[in-house]
């Protein structure tokens, strides 16, 4: 059953909602009816009865925007209940309500972002989008425009572990009120500039617990298992991070205090890069000695590498797929 | 808009990704990209020429052509291979973007303007895909429909190029006043003949002044026609037609592509189509349509991509394997198949007396003719469209091994007498002349890797000094050049068999000696 706002929509559009149905079943000959039922009613109609509590006018326009994004999404095996990841229902049920004066505004806008944002961060490993989702529930009610749920989007994206979005968001973020970009970073709204400041300037640094991740980030894994790597990876250091060469495969490592993520490098990123390695780290049997600090990495001894770069300290071994990279300074 | 439109998805650029340097920027805008489309694909930022085509490509392969055969194999890296059946047949899975040459070499020919036939059975979709290339050019269906050719016994020259306007011929005191209803056809940038070989002869011969010279004329009135992309169908190219088509109108003919037969695995996908009574012509999205300038540039880009010097140089040793004929002549420029052709000779006779050689090596022996300047010059148009199709600026010796079977499809005849083909294991190359080309190019550049051709050709160096120029050469050097050169001859003359390649490089030498010999004289006589 759906609420009357849904009902009321859905038969004031009867004839344009057949109308996609048909030609979705055409493109898409095993499209799943019942799926997209399911959709209408578990999802669509929250994000209606949302919209209708702020702006009844917008629920129409509302339906028809959601029918056509959730027709794609179901299609595509993205929503819906028989859908390859849960995010998309989670994030319209869970942010429908807070979102929901947005959304009457520009209802394919703000429902395409969201669907697109957790499709996205769901395709990079290690990302967590739960936490995203989380996070974008009190911000996404303060958000006064499209353009500054994006921006918010993006620094949660980033702390959610998008790392590669750190610069980029925290550049936007300067357009967001600072008790909006106070409460994405979880500091007091008056620390905003020097907590931002002091970002741009120390990627291990957590602004939430006021401290570096002395352990790092531990990234990779084997390609049979999951992971990024056919070979044990070998490593140089560039500006951004780490460059890895994996048989005959290249990937670019980025990480900072909120994740890591492994990315598509070249062979001329490669050959450009630095290996320069790390002379103030010592191996012990279970892992690494920097100055004070113990690093954790189970690998033999034996061959245990250490790379440091701008990104920090990368600890990789020719018997393990995995890479850890902490910061050079703790 | 709705996101949601039935055919109308384009594969997202770049349709052809590649690992190059980039200087890294990460932008918040790709958190939002994915299977919801916010923006109309009009705002976009117009696409690179290139990826356009390609995006074409991939619409056509992934909503147009049903059942796509993907026999233009590109690796990268190890490809996993099958040996199949009795006759061991190998089936590839490639290893990087393969392409139909049924759909690709069209889009080529698009692209360069060129002239491309499609042979096959009746109903295999060869008027179908010709429709689709004018629909790329702009033209609306119904227009592209009209203006298309249908070959039939009657067709007259009136019917394809126009009529004299009935009033002038009364009332016309010279022929400069009579004017002509031309065709609409003639002015499209995308011509198309349908059946090509049921046009009778005296017709044919109309049609390939407009094929030929770009221009059709009756009645002294001429109407020049702007450059355009040709398609010719054909159910069957090697005479089954109503009339012969004359050798000057097929020699025009730049490419030829076959239509595959179908796979009744997509059978689904046609229930489909004539349920819902979708034809792909009418849906082509308007972001693959190319205007005339974009054409324009499309052609300019094309021509240039490089050709670089190891790649040509073994397009040089490939197309100088098949013209010679050492018993056609007396004279050293006369040992030639097109002498015995001109002359007449018979062709057995002709060969039976070339036992100088061994026939089974010498793949000049396997063909009837040798390539003229037009085949060489399509090979190169064509190598390099694909080049730029696949992204690149330059020539790869694996794009001249693609196009070059469908460039000398029924070019480069072959002599099916020739021992080559009796043994059991060529048998396949006697009906699969596209797989026989290919094998002809593989083993030419085995020779010229045996031959160490890349870094041993003293003619190649000889011609190079060349064409630095004569300036400031001195009589001395020239004499040095000279006796160079005649070693050279008498060096390369020791082995007594002569093959192709040695009587290209012969001919070179000849021609370099004759080149110094003039300017010796010349600088004897200041």
């Amino acid at each position: 059953m759906v609420s009357s706002v849904l009902a009321g929509a859905l038969a004031a559009r009867r004839s344009l909602f057949n109308q996609r149905v048909a030609e979705a079943r055409h493109r898409w000959p095993g499209f799943d009816t019942a799926a997209l039922s399911a959709f209408l009613t578990q999802t669509l109609d929250p994000v209606c009865v949302a919209v209708a509590d702020v702006d009844a006018a917008a629920t129409l326009a509302v339906a028809e925007a959601g029918f056509d994004v959730g027709l794609e999404l179901v299609a595509q095996g993205l929503a819906g209940p028989a859908a390859r990841l849960p995010w998309v229902d989670a994030a319209w049920q869970q942010l429908a309500t807070p979102a929901a004066a947005l959304i009457a505004r520009a209802p394919l806008q703000v429902l395409g972002a969201l669907s697109n944002a957790v499709v996205r961060m769901d395709s990079v490993p290690g990302v967590r989008v739960p936490d995203w989702i989380a996070a974008m529930q009190p911000l996404a009610a303060r958000c006064t425009s499209g353009a500054q749920l994006r921006a918010a989007g993006a620094l949660c994206a980033w702390q959610a572990g998008m790392v590669q979005l750190r610069e980029a968001a925290l550049a936007q973020s300067t357009q967001l009120p600072d008790d909006l970009v106070a409460e994405a970073l979880g500091v007091a709204g008056g620390q905003v500039d020097a907590v931002r400041q002091q970002l741009q300037r120390e990627r291990w640094w957590n602004p939430r617990t006021q401290a570096v991740e002395a352990q790092g980030q531990l990234l990779g894994g084997f390609t049979g298992l999951g992971g990024p790597f056919a070979a044990p990876p070998e490593l140089r250091a560039s500006a951004l991070g780490f460059i890895a060469r994996s048989g005959e495969r290249h990937h670019l490592l980025l990480a900072d205090a909120f994740g890591a993520v492994v990315l598509p490098a070249s062979a001329a990123e490669f050959a450009a890069a630095s290996a320069v390695p790390a002379r103030a780290a010592v191996v012990d049997a279970q892992g690494v000695q920097i100055g004070a600090r113990h690093v954790r990495f189970a690998a033999p001894d034996e061959g245990l590498q250490m790379m440091t770069g701008p990104a920090g300290i990368a600890i990789h071994s020719p018997y393990s797929h995995h890479v850890r990279v902490v910061p050079e300074v703790a | 808009m709705s996101p949601f439109n039935l055919f109308q998805r384009l594969s997202q650029a770049p349709t052809n990704p590649r690992a190059e340097p980039v200087a890294r920027s990460f932008d918040v805008a790709e958190l939002y990209e994915g299977p919801v489309q916010l923006h109309d694909p009009g705002d976009a930022a117009p696409l690179a020429l290139d990826e356009k085509l390609r995006q074409a490509y991939f619409w056509i392969v992934n909503n147009a052509i049903i059942s796509p055969h993907y026999d233009i194999e590109y690796h990268d890296g190890p490809s996993a291979s099958f040996s199949v059946g009795d006759t061991r047949r190998t089936l590839t899975l490639p290893s990087a973007q393969s392409y139909s040459s049924y759909v690709l070499l069209p889009l080529l020919t698009f692209a360069t303007r060129r002239k491309c036939l499609f042979v096959g059975g009746p109903g295999r979709g060869k008027t179908a895909s010709a429709i689709l290339m004018g629909v790329l050019a702009g033209y609306p269906v119904r227009e592209v429909r009209r203006a298309m050719q249908h070959g039939h016994p009657q067709m007259t020259i009136a019917d394809l190029l126009g009529n004299p306007l009935p009033a002038d011929l009364v009332a016309a005191q010279d022929m400069g006043q009579i004017r002509i209803a031309w065709r609409n056809w003639l002015g499209m940038r995308v011509k198309i003949i349908d059946e090509y070989n049921r046009i009778p002869t005296r017709t044919q011969s109309a049609l390939l002044t407009v094929m030929g010279d770009n221009y059709a004329e009756i009645l002294n009135q001429v109407y020049e026609c702007p450059e355009s992309a040709w398609y010719l169908t054909a159910n069957d190219d090697r005479g089954g037609g109503t009339y012969q088509v004359i050798e000057a109108l097929r020699d025009r003919i730049d490419v030829v592509v076959q239509a595959l037969a179908f796979n009744p695995r997509f059978l689904d996908e046609m229930l489909l189509r004539i349920e819902q009574n979708l034809r792909p012509e009418e849906l082509v999205p308007r972001e693959i349509i190319f205007s005339e300038a974009e054409s324009e540039q499309m052609m300019a880009q094309i021509r240039a991509v490089d050709v670089p010097d190891d790649v040509r140089r073994r397009i040089e040793f490939f197309s100088s394997q098949f013209e010679l004929m050492e018993t056609a002549g007396a004279q050293f420029e006369y040992l030639t198949k097109d002498t015995v052709r001109l002359a007449g000779t018979d062709w057995a006779q002709a060969t039976a007396a070339d036992s100088g050689r061994d026939r089974m090596k010498d793949l000049g022996c396997q063909t009837r003719n040798g390539l003229s300047v037009r085949n060489l010059g399509t090979l190169l148009v064509y190598a390099k469209a694909l080049a730029w199709f696949r992204g690149n600026q330059a020539v790869v010796l694996d794009d001249v091994r693609q196009v070059l079977p469908f460039v000398l499809n029924d070019k480069l005849q072959p002599d099916l007498d020739a021992p080559f083909f009796a043994l059991p294991e060529n048998a396949a190359y006697r009906s699969d002349r596209l797989s026989w080309l290919r094998w002809l190019l593989d083993a030419s550049n085995a020779e010229y890797d045996r031959l160490d051709l890349d870094r041993n050709d003293p003619v190649g160096e000889l011609s190079a000094q060349f064409a630095r120029g004569l300036d400031g050469v001195t009589e001395r050097e020239t004499r040095a050049r000279l006796t160079r050169i005649e070693r050279l001859v008498e060096e390369r003359v020791k082995g007594r068999k002569l093959y192709g390649h040695l009587y290209d490089d012969l001919l070179k030498l000849k021609y370099l000696h004759q080149r110094y010999t003039n300017y010796l004289h010349w600088l004897r006589a200041r």
